[in-house]
């Protein structure tokens, strides 16, 4: 293969994978040592809306396409959470508190998750994780959050300040 | 030349003789260990297990602290089964009793529950909590010597979920309604069961929309809720399990029944249980459905005694309805639909009703002789002449017949005479005609709670009161739905549970409606005997749910059923299990990969694989078609076939225990039938579903 053909394959390549990277979102833990609640993060999005489409035969045997749709508060973005927590001091008394579990942005706000995600499933984001206090045991699922679109670009970071738990997960685009 | 054509043909030759080969070795259908590492392994899952370990979980939690009533352990939750209940655990230095209020909106919303005796390690059961708020729980504990003191705990809920239907209360009058909640008991795996109180605020549901399909829920003698369980037989509701529970979820006993239960469950006098149910070959190896009334042995879980209704009446006769799915050469046919079940115990004998024969029939249990058939005398004529002489004469005023029926209850005597008893049931009213000439068109139709006296003796029948006809086909409901008569007020609870609308407009077909095609709405209606309303309240579909209730039964919140305490006891397992034998089959060698599978339960228990869900053929949903599953490695393959229901769907529970040990691909294989004849021309598929399995 001629130099210049190689060349244009490594261009090729590369202007692959930059177009392919901003969608695979990974995320960075910061470990804590010894916590009572380890939270891992497998998974985020960020979406400017949700919409699923719903295919539903009618009464005359004819199929028609459902729309569902949920859009955040105008400026807004949501933040799509795939977490893994997990109790690993059984000696602990602390229970997981979902107020203590915010996501900040670069610029020192913090955002709560919302109080009703109970959407997510719509859209396939399955299983949601519960918002009930958690006591024990591996724990797992989606959670939502919005945020300004203006922070969704900047660094975001999902942080839990309970006692004995503290830590700081950078959602990393 | 010829020696061209040698080298043309010999390749060819030894290229099919390869290809042959390959095929016929069956080497294009064997798991591969990459397909088996990339494959999602079948997990095991049995629910008294589960449980038990939440439980000791919860106590191993729970040991970590010194918890008070100042500062109590709260677990919402429990059992992961009620969203809108919790346990409170916590000690006092001396015995106590303790009494829980869980503070509603008014008087009529604020449960109060008070546990038994003095104790010092308490245990509080917390039922009726509020969705997507702070609920205020009320702790008060009397000490032996008489001194009290109070506690509050706030316990925030989450948000009813995204598909729960919507509830459009009309009427509410608590001050003139029965105490309790109303048990919103659901139909279809698309729905909810929960719990209303007299406000129509829902106050409790059950997340695991599996259990409970269309069949009677009963509160037991002993506190508990008799149930369906989540193990299906045949699709929608002929479920394998029993489940006596309570209100948080724990599962006391599960009883497996071969035959299948379905629509109505009963408690016996001697606590034996009553049911609707089917012959146990159904559906692969029995031609009919829904026809047989079996006791089950609450000692032994054991099926004692089948009543065969195709021994009683004719299953060849057949009335113009609604029910019908219009498949030629169908596996199982359903003639009788049977769906309420009470025994008379004073004479022994059993009552069913037949909503397809729009028959409600009375025989004795021993004999199987019929004493007497509430039905119109419409097409009980020529070679179904033989009923005639059962027939019930009927005499007053503003007399209609049922049709339809759901619900059939014996009432207490009212009127002093030993020789009549009065028939408590919801009559639908679909068709109001035997034949499709007369039939009634839902628009002008009504459905009704109505009470029959029948005299025993003159043979006569006498409708005493009824509501539900001044609603018009504004309650008309072609199927579900319950009337009960409450024990302290009087009122009737009545439920029109299966209202078939598009764009408002009432329709009749109840098929489209069970295989997921049509959404259906319900009203729950609380009348006073004289006919003032004092509960209504409409359900209605919310994005992909549906809205039926199949049943309405009023209950307290708290029962004896809430007395126990963590980790004293596993739930028990009683009767019989069914499951699936391998059967043949001729698989291709090669894969025809058309079928896509959709599961809502996929897991082992106790060797048995159980399967539920519901496939496409090239993407698309056939109301005809069966599938098989097949179990495959190097050494070995087992086929097992699943149980067809319409539009795709399926349901399987095979028996592992003849399985060899070691690690299967699962595949799946079957096919589709166009049009509604069931032996027609069949569009096969066959390929892998993605799962493993590891037999032990």
């Amino acid at each position: 293969m001629r130099k210049t053909n190689l060349i244009l394959v490594a261009c090729l390549h590369l202007f692959c994978l930059a177009v392919i990277l901003p969608g695979c979102q990974t995320h960075k833990t910061t470990p804590a040592p010894t916590l009572v609640w380890q939270i891992e993060v497998t998974k985020f999005e960020i979406m400017n809306n949700l919409s699923a489409i719903e295919s539903v035969t009618q009464y005359n045997g004819s199929k028609i396409d459902v729309a569902h749709a949920q859009s955040p508060d105008a400026g807004n973005v949501y933040l799509i959470i795939n977490v893994i927590i997990h109790k690993e001091d059984n000696q602990s008394t602390a229970s997981f508190d979902w107020q203590q579990l915010v996501v900040n942005d670069g610029s020192g706000n913090s955002y709560h998750r919302l109080a009703n995600d109970t959407f997510l499933e719509q859209y396939q984001y399955t299983p949601r994780i519960t918002g009930l206090e958690l006591r024990f045991g591996e724990n797992s699922g989606w959670m939502c959050y919005e945020i300004p679109v203006s922070v969704a670009t900047g660094k975001l970071t999902l942080v839990y300040t309970a006692e004995e738990s503290q830590q700081e997960i950078t959602l990393q685009k | 030349m010829k020696q061209r054509i040698f080298y043309i043909i010999v390749p060819i030759i030894i290229i099919l003789a390869i290809a042959a080969s390959v095929l016929f070795s069956g080497v294009l259908v064997m798991p591969t260990k990459a397909t088996l590492a990339n494959a999602t392994p079948v997990e095991s899952y049995d629910i008294l297990e589960y449980q038990y370990q939440r439980e000791l979980n919860i106590l191993s939690d729970y040991a970590n602290g010194s918890y008070t009533p100042q500062n109590p352990y709260i677990i919402q939750d429990p059992y992961k089964a009620n969203p809108l209940s919790a346990l409170i655990l916590f000690e006092t230095a001396e015995p106590a009793q303790v009494t829980a209020t869980v503070i509603g909106k008014n008087q009529y919303a604020t449960f109060t529950y008070s546990m038994d005796g003095f104790t010092t390690h308490h245990e509080v059961a917390v039922l009726g909590l509020y969705p997507g708020q702070k609920n205020q729980v009320d702790l008060a504990i009397i000490y032996q010597n008489g001194q009290e003191k109070k506690y509050e705990q706030f316990l925030q809920t989450e948000p009813l979920p995204y598909d729960f239907p919507n509830l459009a209360v009309q009427v509410s009058k608590p001050e003139k309604m029965e105490p309790g909640v109303d048990l919103m008991i659901s139909c279809l795996d698309t729905n909810y069961t929960y719990m209303l109180d007299a406000n129509g605020d829902v106050r409790g549901y059950f997340s695991n929309k599996n259990f409970g399909h269309c069949t009677a829920m009963r509160v037991l003698k002993n506190g508990r809720l008799l149930t369906t369980g989540d193990v299906e037989k045949l699709m929608p509701y002929n479920m394998y399990t029993l489940w006596e529970m309570n209100l948080l979820g724990k599962v006391f006993v599960e009883y497996e029944i071969p035959n299948a239960v379905h629509h109505d469950i009963i408690e016996l006098d001697n606590g034996d249980f009553l049911a609707a149910s089917n012959n146990a070959n159904m559906p692969l190896g029995y031609d009919t459905r829904e026809d047989v009334v079996i006791r089950i042995d609450r000692q032994s879980g054991a099926v004692t005694q089948q009543y065969d209704l195709r021994q009683i009446l004719d299953d060849n006769r057949k009335p113009y309805n609604h029910y019908d799915p219009g498949v030629l050469n169908a596996p199982n046919r359903d003639w009788a639909h049977t769906n309420s079940v009470a025994m008379d115990e004073g004479d022994n004998s059993i009552i069913f009703s037949s909503p397809i024969q729009s028959a409600v029939v009375k025989f004795n249990a021993d004999t199987h002789e019929i004493d007497w058939m509430l039905s119109s005398p419409e097409g009980w004529d020529g070679k179904f002449s033989q009923y005639q002489k059962y027939l019930l004469t009927p005499i007053g005023e503003n007399f209609e017949w049922q049709w339809g029926q759901h619900s059939v209850k014996i009432l207490p005597d009212t009127d002093g005479d030993s020789n009549t008893i009065d028939i408590l049931l919801f009559d639908n009213g679909q068709a109001r005609s035997y034949t499709q000439a007369n039939s009634i068109n839902p628009v002008n139709n009504y459905s009704r709670a109505v009470i029959y006296r029948i005299n025993e003796l003159n043979r006569t029948v006498e409708q005493i009161w009824q509501f539900g006809k001044e609603l018009g086909s504004g309650a008309y409901a072609t199927f579900l739905g319950n009337v009960e008569k409450m024990q302290l007020t009087g009122n009737f609870n009545i439920d029109f549970g299966g209202m078939l609308r598009q764009d408002g407009v009432p329709l009749d077909d109840i098929v489209q409606s069970v295989i997921g095609r049509q959404q259906v709405q319900s009203r729950v209606v609380e009348v006073q005997q004289k006919g003032e309303v004092v509960f209504d309240v409409s359900v209605t579909p919310n994005n992909s749910s549906d809205a039926e209730t199949y049943q309405v039964r009023k209950m307290d919140l708290y029962t004896a059923a809430m007395r126990y305490l963590l980790g004293d006891s596993k739930g028990q397992r009683k009767g019989d299990v069914q499951s699936s034998e391998p059967t043949s089959y001729n698989l291709p060698n090669f894969f025809i990969p058309r079928i896509t599978l959709n599961f809502k339960q996929i897991y082992q228990q106790n060797g048995n694989l159980i399967l539920q869900g519901s496939f496409l053929y090239n993407g698309k949903s056939y109301m005809l078609g069966k599938v098989l599953f097949v179990l495959k490695n190097k050494d070995y393959q087992y086929i097992f076939a699943a149980t067809p229901g319409l539009n795709g769907n399926f349901a399987a529970r095979f028996d592992l225990n003849d399985v060899q040990p070691g690690e299967y691909a699962i595949y799946v294989a079957g096919g589709v039938v166009n049009g509604m004849d069931a032996l027609g021309k069949v569009n096969f598929g066959y390929n892998p579903t993605g799962y493993k399995i590891q037999v032990k």
